[in-house]
């Protein structure tokens, strides 16, 4: 189930605030300029074999815990999750990672519709209530173990070539040996970060590590729109863990 | 017919933890009886941006000064492109890419402003009030700005007559632009003339430099710079 921490109602905040303030604070918006961090995931049948999917549910909630702790310094950072197994749906909306009190693990079933979660990732970075102008150019990460079951090209084009969601940060995960390199590698257009192929469950961690890093320390680099270094760290020597097959 | 005229520049918390210059710039200065303005803001992921945003207002002064009566605000444009690029020598134009917004109020009422790039170009004109820039298509500080090529379609402009007391013309960067609410841009440009119009240049200044450094948006971090013309008289 997923869980949003109550937030205050936002007009009576905005009344409250207006009627004792000085001329001009009335006017500046009430919320922080958003950082969102979009994950398109593939939940199909596949990802539960071998680790995956539990890797994925770790690494994710990793993620939105350490953005939680660090989204209060100079962005508000955001999270959304988009999973694509059986069907594509918005698992957790876009929301202040610090208000993410939990989300239902992700479970692997059915086929792969990549295409319809393009759709549903380009509806939500068009939209202009969901994501204001005033955003921090958002991050899209899309992660995937196999061949989309759909039609993905027309969804794909239309994403890359709509005028507000081209802008997005794009980065990509291969995981295992299955996953459509191709389309993945086409899909990543951050130079400071090219396709990143997770052998096992511990590179799914390295990876949403170094997508951690790379965004918090976008909040407080001189400018939040420009990619920072994406260093993906080594892997842990001490740990025992099989390849994906 | 009078005018009461006042800007301020302050260094954003994100510069002043990274012990960054203000990457914001502005030149408010009164000519012939009537006033020039200009804003910039130096890209912040450019080495010289700094640099850039100086020279854009130094150089909108300059030509704007030198303008007879008969203005020609488009082509001005380019002219103020390409002496910008002669300021910045020897820096590389990118590395010095800047907004820049500006305008000129002549003694008799008469306001040309323009615009290239984020931030917000408001006007009233006999009482009717204006939001110059246009909408955003994309996310924050993905903008056009001064660089190596002059685009003139790219430039918003505009020009109109003051013939009431309430009239103007603001310019400020993004750092406020984007912290505004929307809906409220008339209120906020009313608001600004109310409590300016009572205050001299210096109080004026002083006060909005105060509310620039003490702003209400959570987690504010840009440089924040506005200038604003009003007339006051009849």
């Amino acid at each position: 189930m997923t869980s949003v921490r109550e937030t205050p109602n936002t007009n009576r905040q905005f009344d409250q605030r207006t009627s004792n303030m000085s001329s001009l604070k009335k006017f500046a918006v009430a919320t922080p300029r958003p950082l969102p961090v979009i994950v398109l995931a593939d939940t199909s049948g596949s990802m539960g074999e071998n680790g995956k999917i539990e890797a994925l549910n770790a690494a994710v909630k990793d993620m939105v815990s350490t953005f939680s702790r660090e989204s209060r310094l100079r962005a508000d950072i955001q999270v959304g999750l988009i999973t694509f197994g059986g069907k594509a749906q918005m698992h957790l909306p876009l929301v202040a990672a610090h208000s993410v009190a939990g989300f239902a693990e992700l479970t692997a079933d059915g086929v792969t519709p990549m295409g319809a979660a393009f759709d549903l990732a380009r509806q939500l970075l068009e939209d202009k209530d969901r994501i204001p102008s005033r955003a921090y150019r958002p991050v899209l990460i899309l992660l995937s173990d196999g061949q989309p079951t759909d039609d993905w090209e027309a969804p794909f084009k239309a994403l890359c070539d709509s005028e507000r969601a081209q802008k997005a940060t794009r980065l990509a995960l291969a995981i295992g040996p299955d996953a459509d390199e191709a389309m993945l590698r086409d899909f990543a257009n951050d130079a400071e970060a090219p396709l990143f192929k997770a052998h096992n469950a511990r590179d799914i961690h390295r990876f949403f590590r170094a997508v951690t890093m790379s965004v918090t320390t976008r909040t407080t680099s001189q400018n939040p729109d420009i990619s920072t270094a994406f260093v993906v760290p080594p892997p842990d020597d001490d740990a025992l863990d099989l390849d994906f097959q | 017919m009078r005018f009461s005229a006042c800007g301020a520049s302050v260094i954003g918390p994100r510069h002043i933890d990274l012990a960054e210059p203000n990457q914001d710039a502005m030149t408010l200065t009164g000519c012939r009886d009537g006033w020039i303005a200009a804003v910039a803001d130096g890209l912040g992921s450019r080495a010289c941006s700094d640099l850039g945003a100086r020279s854009a207002c130094q150089v909108s002064r300059r030509i704007l000064r030198a303008v007879s009566s008969s203005f020609d605000l488009p082509a001005t444009l380019p002219l103020i492109h390409q002496q910008w690029l002669r300021a910045i020598e020897p820096t590389s134009p990118r590395d010095a890419a800047t907004t820049l917004l500006f305008g000129l109020v002549t003694a008799e009422g008469v306001v040309h402003a323009a615009q290239l790039g984020d931030g917000l170009l408001l006007t009233r004109c006999a009482g009717e009030f204006r939001r110059v820039t246009p909408d955003r298509t994309a996310y924050g500080n993905q903008t056009s700005a001064l660089e190596s090529t002059h685009v003139q379609e790219k430039w918003s402009t505009t020009q109109g007559r003051f013939t009431e007391p309430g009239d103007g013309v603001i310019l400020m960067t993004d750092g406020v632009a984007d912290d505004l609410e929307p809906v409220q841009l008339a209120d906020f440009f009313d608001a600004l003339y109310q409590d300016l119009s009572t205050r001299s240049r210096a109080r004026g200044r002083r006060w909005l430099q105060s509310e620039l450094n003490d702003w209400a948006t959570p987690l504010h971090s840009d440089d924040k710079t506005l200038v604003a013309i009003f007339r006051t008289s009849r």
